[in-house]
Protein backbone atom coordinates (compact mmCIF):
# COMPACT_ATOMS: atom_id res chain seq x y z
CA UNK A 1 0.00 0.00 0.00
CA UNK A 2 1.20 3.62 -0.67
CA UNK A 3 1.50 6.05 1.64
CA UNK A 4 -0.85 8.22 -0.61
CA UNK A 5 -3.65 5.28 -0.85
CA UNK A 6 -3.55 5.53 2.88
CA UNK A 7 -3.82 8.86 3.12
CA UNK A 8 -6.86 8.74 1.18
CA UNK A 9 -8.38 6.19 3.35
CA UNK A 10 -7.74 7.83 6.27
CA UNK A 11 -9.36 10.57 4.94
CA UNK A 12 -12.80 8.50 3.89
CA UNK A 13 -12.40 6.55 7.30
CA UNK A 14 -12.49 10.30 9.47
CA UNK A 15 -15.44 11.51 7.32
CA UNK A 16 -17.63 8.15 8.06
CA UNK A 17 -16.44 8.16 11.42
CA UNK A 18 -18.36 11.90 12.17
CA UNK A 19 -21.30 10.36 10.49
CA UNK A 20 -24.07 8.34 13.12
CA UNK A 21 -23.41 4.73 12.18
CA UNK A 22 -26.89 4.21 10.03
CA UNK A 23 -25.76 6.80 7.61
CA UNK A 24 -22.46 5.47 6.72
CA UNK A 25 -23.49 2.48 4.34
CA UNK A 26 -25.00 5.52 1.50
CA UNK A 27 -21.92 7.44 2.33
CA UNK A 28 -19.49 4.47 1.31
CA UNK A 29 -21.60 3.19 -1.28
CA UNK A 30 -21.11 7.04 -2.66
CA UNK A 31 -17.87 7.79 -1.72
CA UNK A 32 -16.29 4.02 -2.69
CA UNK A 33 -18.72 3.50 -5.44
CA UNK A 34 -16.67 0.84 -7.57
CA UNK A 35 -14.19 0.11 -5.47
CA UNK A 36 -15.27 -2.81 -2.97
CA UNK A 37 -11.37 -2.92 -2.37
CA UNK A 38 -11.60 -0.09 -0.58
CA UNK A 39 -15.02 -0.16 0.99
CA UNK A 40 -13.76 -3.41 2.23
CA UNK A 41 -10.75 -1.78 4.19
CA UNK A 42 -13.35 1.43 5.72
CA UNK A 43 -15.59 -0.98 6.95
CA UNK A 44 -12.86 -3.27 8.49
CA UNK A 45 -11.70 -0.05 10.20
CA UNK A 46 -14.98 0.73 11.11
CA UNK A 47 -15.40 -2.33 12.98
CA UNK A 48 -12.63 -1.88 14.96
CA UNK A 49 -13.40 1.34 16.34
CA UNK A 50 -17.16 0.19 17.87
CA UNK A 51 -15.09 -2.03 19.89
CA UNK A 52 -16.31 -0.56 23.88
CA UNK A 53 -12.59 -0.81 25.17
CA UNK A 54 -9.17 -1.83 23.82
CA UNK A 55 -5.85 -1.35 25.06
CA UNK A 56 -5.20 1.35 23.08
CA UNK A 57 -7.64 3.63 25.39
CA UNK A 58 -5.18 4.68 27.90
CA UNK A 59 -1.14 5.92 27.61
CA UNK A 60 0.76 2.05 27.23
CA UNK A 61 2.40 2.82 30.92
CA UNK A 62 -1.33 2.72 32.42
CA UNK A 63 -1.57 -0.37 30.28
CA UNK A 64 1.55 -1.90 31.55
CA UNK A 65 0.23 -0.67 35.22
CA UNK A 66 -2.91 -2.26 34.96
CA UNK A 67 -1.00 -5.23 33.86
CA UNK A 68 1.14 -5.73 37.24
CA UNK A 69 -1.85 -4.64 38.83
CA UNK A 70 -3.69 -7.79 38.07
CA UNK A 71 -1.21 -9.69 38.14
CA UNK A 72 -0.78 -8.95 41.91
CA UNK A 73 2.50 -9.00 43.17
CA UNK A 74 1.81 -10.11 46.56
CA UNK A 75 3.12 -6.96 47.67
CA UNK A 76 0.81 -6.31 50.80
CA UNK A 77 2.52 -9.33 52.51
CA UNK A 78 3.24 -7.89 56.16
CA UNK A 79 0.25 -4.92 56.06
CA UNK A 80 -2.19 -4.48 58.60
CA UNK A 81 -5.81 -4.04 57.10
CA UNK A 82 -7.78 -3.38 60.23
CA UNK A 83 -7.30 -6.17 62.27
CA UNK A 84 -6.02 -8.65 59.95
CA UNK A 85 -2.17 -8.56 59.59
CA UNK A 86 -1.22 -10.36 56.25
CA UNK A 87 1.04 -12.86 56.60
CA UNK A 88 1.10 -14.65 52.70
CA UNK A 89 -0.08 -14.68 49.16
CA UNK A 90 -1.96 -17.62 48.68
CA UNK A 91 -3.84 -17.39 46.06
CA UNK A 92 -3.75 -14.67 43.08
CA UNK A 93 -6.35 -14.41 40.17
CA UNK A 94 -8.42 -11.83 37.76
CA UNK A 95 -10.89 -10.89 41.22
CA UNK A 96 -7.74 -10.08 43.37
CA UNK A 97 -5.38 -11.96 45.63
CA UNK A 98 -5.74 -14.28 48.92
CA UNK A 99 -3.85 -13.87 51.75
CA UNK A 100 -3.58 -15.89 54.69
CA UNK A 101 -4.29 -13.46 57.19
CA UNK A 102 -3.80 -13.31 61.12
CA UNK A 103 -7.11 -11.88 62.86
CA UNK A 104 -5.35 -10.33 65.80
CA UNK A 105 -8.55 -9.60 67.60
CA UNK A 106 -9.55 -13.08 67.99
CA UNK A 107 -5.91 -14.81 67.64
CA UNK A 108 -7.11 -16.80 64.00
CA UNK A 109 -6.07 -17.49 60.73
CA UNK A 110 -8.39 -16.00 58.10
CA UNK A 111 -8.03 -15.90 54.28
CA UNK A 112 -8.27 -12.11 53.47
CA UNK A 113 -9.39 -11.31 50.00
CA UNK A 114 -8.19 -8.22 48.62
CA UNK A 115 -11.12 -6.58 46.17
CA UNK A 116 -9.06 -5.63 42.48
CA UNK A 117 -9.35 -1.15 42.30
CA UNK A 118 -11.56 -0.91 39.56
CA UNK A 119 -14.75 -2.00 41.93
CA UNK A 120 -13.51 -0.23 44.82
CA UNK A 121 -14.00 2.68 42.22
CA UNK A 122 -17.50 2.11 41.39
CA UNK A 123 -19.49 3.53 44.48
CA UNK A 124 -22.75 2.07 43.44
CA UNK A 125 -21.05 -1.75 42.59
CA UNK A 126 -19.49 -1.47 45.93
CA UNK A 127 -22.61 -0.83 47.64
CA UNK A 128 -24.46 -3.23 45.65
CA UNK A 129 -21.70 -5.91 46.96
CA UNK A 130 -21.69 -4.84 50.35
CA UNK A 131 -25.60 -5.36 50.56
CA UNK A 132 -24.92 -8.68 49.27
CA UNK A 133 -22.04 -9.40 51.39
CA UNK A 134 -24.51 -9.01 54.25
CA UNK A 135 -26.96 -11.65 52.84
CA UNK A 136 -23.63 -14.12 52.49
CA UNK A 137 -22.46 -13.48 55.53
CA UNK A 138 -25.35 -14.60 57.22
CA UNK A 139 -25.26 -18.11 55.70
CA UNK A 140 -24.41 -20.56 58.16
CA UNK A 141 -23.37 -23.88 56.92
CA UNK A 142 -21.08 -26.76 57.90
CA UNK A 143 -20.46 -27.07 53.36
CA UNK A 144 -19.75 -23.14 52.61
CA UNK A 145 -17.29 -21.31 53.39
CA UNK A 146 -18.27 -18.49 55.90
CA UNK A 147 -17.37 -14.94 54.92
CA UNK A 148 -16.50 -12.92 58.50
CA UNK A 149 -16.34 -9.71 57.45
CA UNK A 150 -15.77 -6.95 55.15
CA UNK A 151 -13.83 -3.98 55.14
CA UNK A 152 -11.96 -1.13 53.84
CA UNK A 153 -8.49 0.32 55.01
CA UNK A 154 -5.73 2.34 53.91
CA UNK A 155 -8.03 2.53 50.23
CA UNK A 156 -8.50 -0.98 50.33
CA UNK A 157 -11.74 -2.82 50.17
CA UNK A 158 -11.08 -6.85 51.24
CA UNK A 159 -12.85 -9.35 52.50
CA UNK A 160 -12.42 -11.91 55.24
CA UNK A 161 -12.83 -15.50 55.24
CA UNK A 162 -13.04 -18.69 57.11
CA UNK A 163 -9.78 -20.06 56.39
CA UNK A 164 -9.10 -23.70 54.47
CA UNK A 165 -6.73 -25.94 54.04
CA UNK A 166 -7.63 -28.42 51.75
CA UNK A 167 -7.23 -28.76 47.93
CA UNK A 168 -9.54 -27.20 45.44
CA UNK A 169 -11.69 -29.78 43.27
CA UNK A 170 -10.20 -28.56 40.21
CA UNK A 171 -6.99 -29.58 41.39
CA UNK A 172 -8.07 -32.76 42.38
CA UNK A 173 -9.47 -33.38 39.08
CA UNK A 174 -7.24 -31.66 36.54
CA UNK A 175 -8.80 -33.56 33.91
CA UNK A 176 -9.15 -36.66 34.99
CA UNK A 177 -12.36 -38.58 36.75
CA UNK A 178 -13.49 -39.89 40.38
CA UNK A 179 -14.01 -42.77 41.09
CA UNK A 180 -18.40 -43.15 41.40
CA UNK A 181 -18.12 -43.53 45.21
CA UNK A 182 -15.91 -40.55 45.71
CA UNK A 183 -17.73 -37.79 43.03
CA UNK A 184 -21.05 -39.25 44.65
CA UNK A 185 -19.66 -38.28 48.11
CA UNK A 186 -18.82 -34.74 46.88
CA UNK A 187 -21.69 -34.38 44.70
CA UNK A 188 -24.12 -34.91 47.71
CA UNK A 189 -21.94 -32.04 50.17
CA UNK A 190 -22.05 -29.65 47.08
CA UNK A 191 -25.85 -30.06 46.52
CA UNK A 192 -26.20 -29.68 50.25
CA UNK A 193 -24.60 -26.24 50.29
CA UNK A 194 -26.73 -25.31 47.61
CA UNK A 195 -30.31 -26.61 48.95
CA UNK A 196 -29.24 -24.81 52.12
CA UNK A 197 -28.41 -21.49 50.41
CA UNK A 198 -31.47 -21.65 48.12
CA UNK A 199 -33.23 -21.92 51.26
CA UNK A 200 -31.50 -18.45 51.93
CA UNK A 201 -32.48 -16.83 48.76
CA UNK A 202 -28.82 -16.70 47.70
CA UNK A 203 -27.61 -18.15 44.90
CA UNK A 204 -24.01 -18.87 43.76
CA UNK A 205 -24.18 -17.76 40.12
CA UNK A 206 -20.08 -19.01 39.44
CA UNK A 207 -20.21 -22.73 40.58
CA UNK A 208 -17.16 -24.38 39.37
CA UNK A 209 -14.54 -26.87 40.32
CA UNK A 210 -12.40 -23.72 41.25
CA UNK A 211 -14.47 -22.54 43.64
CA UNK A 212 -14.75 -26.13 45.93
CA UNK A 213 -12.63 -26.52 48.28
CA UNK A 214 -11.91 -30.39 49.41
CA UNK A 215 -11.13 -30.37 53.40
CA UNK A 216 -10.26 -32.46 55.86
CA UNK A 217 -14.31 -32.97 56.68
CA UNK A 218 -15.35 -32.95 53.16
CA UNK A 219 -16.59 -30.53 50.42
CA UNK A 220 -16.98 -26.19 51.23
CA UNK A 221 -18.18 -23.86 48.74
CA UNK A 222 -16.19 -20.63 48.23
CA UNK A 223 -17.32 -17.47 46.86
CA UNK A 224 -20.53 -17.47 47.03
CA UNK A 225 -22.24 -14.72 45.28
CA UNK A 226 -19.69 -12.76 44.40
CA UNK A 227 -18.94 -13.69 40.66
CA UNK A 228 -20.27 -10.53 39.45
CA UNK A 229 -17.18 -8.95 41.40
CA UNK A 230 -14.76 -10.53 38.60
CA UNK A 231 -12.98 -7.98 36.24
CA UNK A 232 -15.38 -7.25 33.75
CA UNK A 233 -15.15 -9.32 30.11
CA UNK A 234 -12.34 -11.33 31.77
CA UNK A 235 -12.13 -14.98 32.46
CA UNK A 236 -16.15 -15.18 31.51
CA UNK A 237 -19.05 -13.51 30.04
CA UNK A 238 -20.31 -10.39 31.20
CA UNK A 239 -24.35 -9.58 30.84
CA UNK A 240 -25.73 -6.17 30.89
CA UNK A 241 -26.15 -6.30 34.19
CA UNK A 242 -22.36 -7.16 34.68
CA UNK A 243 -23.54 -10.22 36.65
CA UNK A 244 -20.61 -12.95 35.36
CA UNK A 245 -19.50 -16.43 35.67
CA UNK A 246 -17.21 -18.85 34.05
CA UNK A 247 -18.02 -21.04 30.62
CA UNK A 248 -18.42 -24.14 30.55
CA UNK A 249 -20.58 -24.15 33.84
CA UNK A 250 -22.57 -21.06 32.81
CA UNK A 251 -26.46 -21.58 32.09
CA UNK A 252 -27.45 -20.82 28.59
CA UNK A 253 -29.74 -17.82 30.66
CA UNK A 254 -26.46 -16.68 31.87
CA UNK A 255 -24.82 -16.48 29.35
CA UNK A 256 -27.68 -14.74 27.23
CA UNK A 257 -27.92 -12.48 29.75
CA UNK A 258 -31.45 -13.42 30.96
CA UNK A 259 -33.09 -13.62 34.35
CA UNK A 260 -31.01 -16.08 36.58
CA UNK A 261 -32.06 -17.83 39.80
CA UNK A 262 -31.34 -20.66 41.71
CA UNK A 263 -32.30 -23.16 38.64
CA UNK A 264 -28.69 -21.00 37.44
CA UNK A 265 -26.66 -23.03 40.00
CA UNK A 266 -28.31 -26.25 39.02
CA UNK A 267 -27.19 -26.64 35.52
CA UNK A 268 -23.40 -25.38 36.90
CA UNK A 269 -24.21 -28.22 39.41
CA UNK A 270 -24.75 -30.70 36.08
CA UNK A 271 -21.99 -29.49 35.00
CA UNK A 272 -19.78 -30.06 37.90
CA UNK A 273 -20.66 -33.31 38.77
CA UNK A 274 -20.46 -34.38 34.89
CA UNK A 275 -17.22 -33.22 35.34
CA UNK A 276 -16.09 -35.53 38.43
CA UNK A 277 -17.83 -38.51 36.74
CA UNK A 278 -16.79 -38.73 33.51
CA UNK A 279 -13.41 -35.82 34.11
CA UNK A 280 -14.70 -32.96 31.34
CA UNK A 281 -17.40 -30.99 32.11
CA UNK A 282 -20.40 -30.37 29.14
CA UNK A 283 -20.12 -27.35 27.49
CA UNK A 284 -23.45 -25.45 27.53
CA UNK A 285 -25.97 -26.12 24.60
CA UNK A 286 -24.38 -29.16 23.62
CA UNK A 287 -26.48 -32.14 24.67
CA UNK A 288 -23.90 -34.88 27.24
CA UNK A 289 -22.20 -36.76 24.71
CA UNK A 290 -22.30 -40.19 23.54
CA UNK A 291 -18.94 -40.50 24.20
CA UNK A 292 -19.57 -39.53 27.87
CA UNK A 293 -19.95 -42.70 29.40
CA UNK A 294 -21.82 -42.77 32.80
CA UNK A 295 -24.07 -44.78 35.25
CA UNK A 296 -26.98 -44.91 34.28
CA UNK A 297 -28.96 -43.77 37.54
CA UNK A 298 -25.97 -40.38 37.02
CA UNK A 299 -27.01 -40.10 33.81
CA UNK A 300 -30.73 -38.99 34.73
CA UNK A 301 -29.69 -36.74 37.85
CA UNK A 302 -26.96 -34.62 35.13
CA UNK A 303 -28.99 -34.58 32.21
CA UNK A 304 -32.38 -33.18 34.64
CA UNK A 305 -29.52 -30.50 35.68
CA UNK A 306 -28.40 -29.75 31.84
CA UNK A 307 -31.54 -29.13 30.06
CA UNK A 308 -31.52 -25.28 28.07
CA UNK A 309 -34.86 -24.16 29.90
CA UNK A 310 -34.40 -23.53 33.64
CA UNK A 311 -38.45 -25.18 33.64
CA UNK A 312 -37.26 -28.08 32.02
CA UNK A 313 -34.28 -28.64 34.62
CA UNK A 314 -34.98 -30.09 38.60
CA UNK A 315 -36.40 -26.99 39.98
CA UNK A 316 -34.59 -27.12 43.35
CA UNK A 317 -31.41 -28.62 44.83
CA UNK A 318 -33.97 -30.94 47.33
CA UNK A 319 -34.77 -33.19 44.76
CA UNK A 320 -31.47 -33.11 43.42
CA UNK A 321 -30.29 -34.32 46.74
CA UNK A 322 -32.67 -36.88 47.14
CA UNK A 323 -31.99 -38.85 44.03
CA UNK A 324 -28.26 -38.72 44.91
CA UNK A 325 -28.88 -40.01 48.41
CA UNK A 326 -30.82 -42.84 46.66
CA UNK A 327 -28.06 -43.57 44.62
CA UNK A 328 -26.29 -43.96 47.24
CA UNK A 329 -28.21 -45.99 49.49
CA UNK A 330 -27.88 -48.20 46.37
CA UNK A 331 -24.31 -48.21 46.18
CA UNK B 1 17.64 12.72 41.85
CA UNK B 2 19.68 16.03 40.50
CA UNK B 3 19.90 15.60 36.44
CA UNK B 4 20.74 19.26 34.78
CA UNK B 5 18.92 19.69 31.41
CA UNK B 6 22.11 19.37 29.61
CA UNK B 7 22.66 16.05 31.15
CA UNK B 8 19.19 14.93 29.81
CA UNK B 9 19.53 16.44 26.68
CA UNK B 10 23.07 14.93 26.32
CA UNK B 11 21.38 11.61 27.05
CA UNK B 12 18.57 11.98 25.00
CA UNK B 13 20.61 13.20 22.18
CA UNK B 14 22.93 10.48 22.86
CA UNK B 15 20.15 7.74 22.75
CA UNK B 16 19.06 8.66 19.57
CA UNK B 17 22.57 8.25 18.13
CA UNK B 18 22.52 4.92 19.40
CA UNK B 19 24.14 4.74 23.23
CA UNK B 20 22.01 2.74 24.86
CA UNK B 21 23.68 4.55 28.40
CA UNK B 22 20.50 6.74 27.97
CA UNK B 23 18.10 3.93 28.05
CA UNK B 24 19.86 3.20 31.31
CA UNK B 25 19.45 6.06 33.01
CA UNK B 26 15.81 6.79 32.49
CA UNK B 27 14.57 3.34 33.32
CA UNK B 28 14.40 3.43 36.54
CA UNK B 29 12.03 6.90 36.26
CA UNK B 30 10.27 5.40 33.86
CA UNK B 31 9.93 1.53 36.32
CA UNK B 32 8.96 4.12 39.08
CA UNK B 33 6.12 5.76 37.78
CA UNK B 34 5.12 2.36 36.28
CA UNK B 35 4.75 1.14 39.79
CA UNK B 36 3.30 4.36 40.98
CA UNK B 37 0.71 3.61 38.96
CA UNK B 38 0.34 0.02 39.58
CA UNK B 39 0.17 1.02 42.98
CA UNK B 40 -3.19 2.97 41.83
CA UNK B 41 -4.76 0.20 40.03
CA UNK B 42 -4.31 -2.32 43.02
CA UNK B 43 -6.39 0.38 45.12
CA UNK B 44 -3.37 1.35 47.55
CA UNK B 45 -3.25 4.61 46.36
CA UNK B 46 -5.36 7.12 48.69
CA UNK B 47 -8.19 9.19 46.68
CA UNK B 48 -6.19 12.48 45.77
CA UNK B 49 -3.64 10.92 43.48
CA UNK B 50 -6.28 11.47 40.80
CA UNK B 51 -5.21 8.89 38.19
CA UNK B 52 -4.99 11.15 34.48
CA UNK B 53 -4.02 10.39 31.23
CA UNK B 54 -1.43 12.98 31.65
CA UNK B 55 1.74 13.70 29.61
CA UNK B 56 4.09 10.78 30.79
CA UNK B 57 6.75 12.60 29.88
CA UNK B 58 5.85 15.82 31.85
CA UNK B 59 5.73 13.40 34.46
CA UNK B 60 8.76 11.41 34.46
CA UNK B 61 11.52 13.54 32.56
CA UNK B 62 10.48 16.84 33.15
CA UNK B 63 10.18 16.49 36.73
CA UNK B 64 13.99 15.88 36.61
CA UNK B 65 14.94 18.69 34.08
CA UNK B 66 14.46 22.57 35.20
CA UNK B 67 11.90 22.56 32.36
CA UNK B 68 10.89 25.91 32.63
CA UNK B 69 14.25 27.18 32.12
CA UNK B 70 15.07 25.74 29.48
CA UNK B 71 14.62 27.14 26.15
CA UNK B 72 14.02 23.81 24.09
CA UNK B 73 15.80 24.29 20.33
CA UNK B 74 13.83 21.78 19.18
CA UNK B 75 10.76 20.84 21.56
CA UNK B 76 9.22 18.54 19.08
CA UNK B 77 12.42 16.38 18.57
CA UNK B 78 12.25 16.25 22.81
CA UNK B 79 9.30 15.12 22.72
CA UNK B 80 9.54 12.51 19.97
CA UNK B 81 12.63 10.91 21.47
CA UNK B 82 11.03 10.78 24.64
CA UNK B 83 8.18 8.99 23.81
CA UNK B 84 10.77 6.55 21.58
CA UNK B 85 12.60 5.65 24.59
CA UNK B 86 9.43 5.36 26.41
CA UNK B 87 8.16 2.92 24.02
CA UNK B 88 11.59 0.95 23.92
CA UNK B 89 11.60 0.41 27.97
CA UNK B 90 7.49 -0.24 28.31
CA UNK B 91 7.97 -3.04 25.01
CA UNK B 92 11.11 -4.40 27.05
CA UNK B 93 9.46 -4.32 30.41
CA UNK B 94 6.66 -6.25 29.24
CA UNK B 95 8.66 -8.54 27.34
CA UNK B 96 11.01 -9.56 30.03
CA UNK B 97 7.57 -9.92 32.71
CA UNK B 98 6.19 -12.15 30.14
CA UNK B 99 9.55 -13.95 30.17
CA UNK B 100 9.85 -14.19 34.28
CA UNK B 101 6.30 -15.64 34.03
CA UNK B 102 7.17 -18.17 31.95
CA UNK B 103 10.59 -19.16 33.58
CA UNK B 104 10.18 -18.21 36.54
CA UNK B 105 8.42 -20.78 39.27
CA UNK B 106 6.14 -18.61 41.55
CA UNK B 107 4.31 -21.24 43.38
CA UNK B 108 1.48 -19.63 44.83
CA UNK B 109 -1.75 -22.35 45.50
CA UNK B 110 -4.16 -21.31 43.26
CA UNK B 111 -7.43 -20.41 44.50
CA UNK B 112 -9.35 -19.11 41.77
CA UNK B 113 -8.55 -18.14 38.02
CA UNK B 114 -4.93 -18.31 37.31
CA UNK B 115 -4.28 -15.08 36.20
CA UNK B 116 -3.86 -15.65 32.13
CA UNK B 117 -5.41 -11.96 31.44
CA UNK B 118 -1.88 -10.31 32.54
CA UNK B 119 0.90 -12.19 30.25
CA UNK B 120 -1.64 -11.75 27.64
CA UNK B 121 -1.88 -7.83 28.39
CA UNK B 122 1.81 -7.96 28.22
CA UNK B 123 1.90 -9.90 24.93
CA UNK B 124 -0.46 -7.27 23.68
CA UNK B 125 1.88 -4.64 24.33
CA UNK B 126 4.57 -6.27 22.27
CA UNK B 127 1.99 -7.09 19.40
CA UNK B 128 1.38 -3.13 19.33
CA UNK B 129 4.89 -2.50 18.97
CA UNK B 130 5.08 -5.05 16.30
CA UNK B 131 2.17 -3.47 14.23
CA UNK B 132 3.61 -0.06 14.78
CA UNK B 133 6.81 -0.96 13.50
CA UNK B 134 4.67 -2.62 9.91
CA UNK B 135 2.71 1.15 10.36
CA UNK B 136 5.66 2.59 10.30
CA UNK B 137 6.98 1.20 6.85
CA UNK B 138 3.99 2.62 5.45
CA UNK B 139 3.06 5.91 7.54
CA UNK B 140 5.40 7.54 9.14
CA UNK B 141 3.68 10.16 10.23
CA UNK B 142 0.81 8.08 11.66
CA UNK B 143 3.76 5.81 13.39
CA UNK B 144 4.50 9.95 15.20
CA UNK B 145 1.29 10.31 16.28
CA UNK B 146 0.84 6.62 18.11
CA UNK B 147 4.43 7.68 19.73
CA UNK B 148 3.43 10.40 21.13
CA UNK B 149 0.06 9.76 22.29
CA UNK B 150 0.24 6.36 23.13
CA UNK B 151 3.47 5.59 24.52
CA UNK B 152 4.50 9.17 25.37
CA UNK B 153 1.33 9.58 26.74
CA UNK B 154 0.81 13.24 25.33
CA UNK B 155 -2.79 15.11 25.10
CA UNK B 156 -4.18 15.53 21.63
CA UNK B 157 -3.23 19.67 22.07
CA UNK B 158 0.32 18.77 23.19
CA UNK B 159 0.96 15.97 20.59
CA UNK B 160 -0.74 19.01 17.79
CA UNK B 161 1.82 21.26 19.25
CA UNK B 162 4.82 19.16 18.78
CA UNK B 163 4.02 17.95 15.80
CA UNK B 164 3.13 21.40 14.21
CA UNK B 165 -0.40 20.17 13.37
CA UNK B 166 -3.92 21.49 14.22
CA UNK B 167 -5.71 19.38 17.14
CA UNK B 168 -8.57 18.17 14.34
CA UNK B 169 -5.52 16.72 12.20
CA UNK B 170 -4.32 14.58 15.38
CA UNK B 171 -7.56 13.58 16.03
CA UNK B 172 -8.06 12.24 12.81
CA UNK B 173 -4.31 10.61 12.62
CA UNK B 174 -4.60 9.39 16.16
CA UNK B 175 -8.43 7.79 14.75
CA UNK B 176 -7.22 6.49 11.72
CA UNK B 177 -4.16 4.82 13.44
CA UNK B 178 -5.98 3.59 16.49
CA UNK B 179 -8.43 1.85 14.44
CA UNK B 180 -5.45 -0.02 12.00
CA UNK B 181 -3.39 -1.23 14.41
CA UNK B 182 -6.43 -2.62 16.59
CA UNK B 183 -7.94 -4.23 13.33
CA UNK B 184 -3.53 -5.54 12.97
CA UNK B 185 -3.89 -6.98 16.61
CA UNK B 186 -7.31 -8.85 15.67
CA UNK B 187 -5.44 -9.97 12.90
CA UNK B 188 -2.74 -11.34 14.94
CA UNK B 189 -4.57 -12.87 17.50
CA UNK B 190 -7.45 -14.12 15.38
CA UNK B 191 -4.67 -16.86 13.94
Amino acid sequence: MTPESLEQIEIIYNDALALPPHERPAFLDRVCGNDPNLRAEIESLLVCEQQASTCLDKPAIHFVAESLASEGAGVLVGKMLGRYQLLSLVGRGGMGDVYCAVDTHLNRLVAVKILPAYLAEDPARLRRFTEEARVIAALNHPRICVLHDVGHDDGIHYLVFEYLIGELLSDHLSGRSLPVPEALKYAIEIAEALEYAHEQGVVHHDLKPRNIMLTRTGAKLLDFGIAELRYPGEAGVTDSQTRSGTLPYMAPEQIEGQQTDLRTDIFAFGVVTCEMITGRPVFPGLAVQAHMVMPPAFDVVIRGCLARDPPERWQSMSDVLLILRRIAAGI
Amino acid sequence: MKTSSEDITQLLRAWNAGDESALEKVTPLVYRELYRLAGHYMGREREGHTLQATALVNEAYLRLIEWKNVKWQNRGHFFGVCAQLMRRILVDYARSRRYAKRGGGIASVSLEDAAPAAEDRFGVLMEIDLALQRLSVIDARLTQVVELRYFGGLSVEETAEVLKVSPITVIRQWNFARAWLLRELAGTTKQ
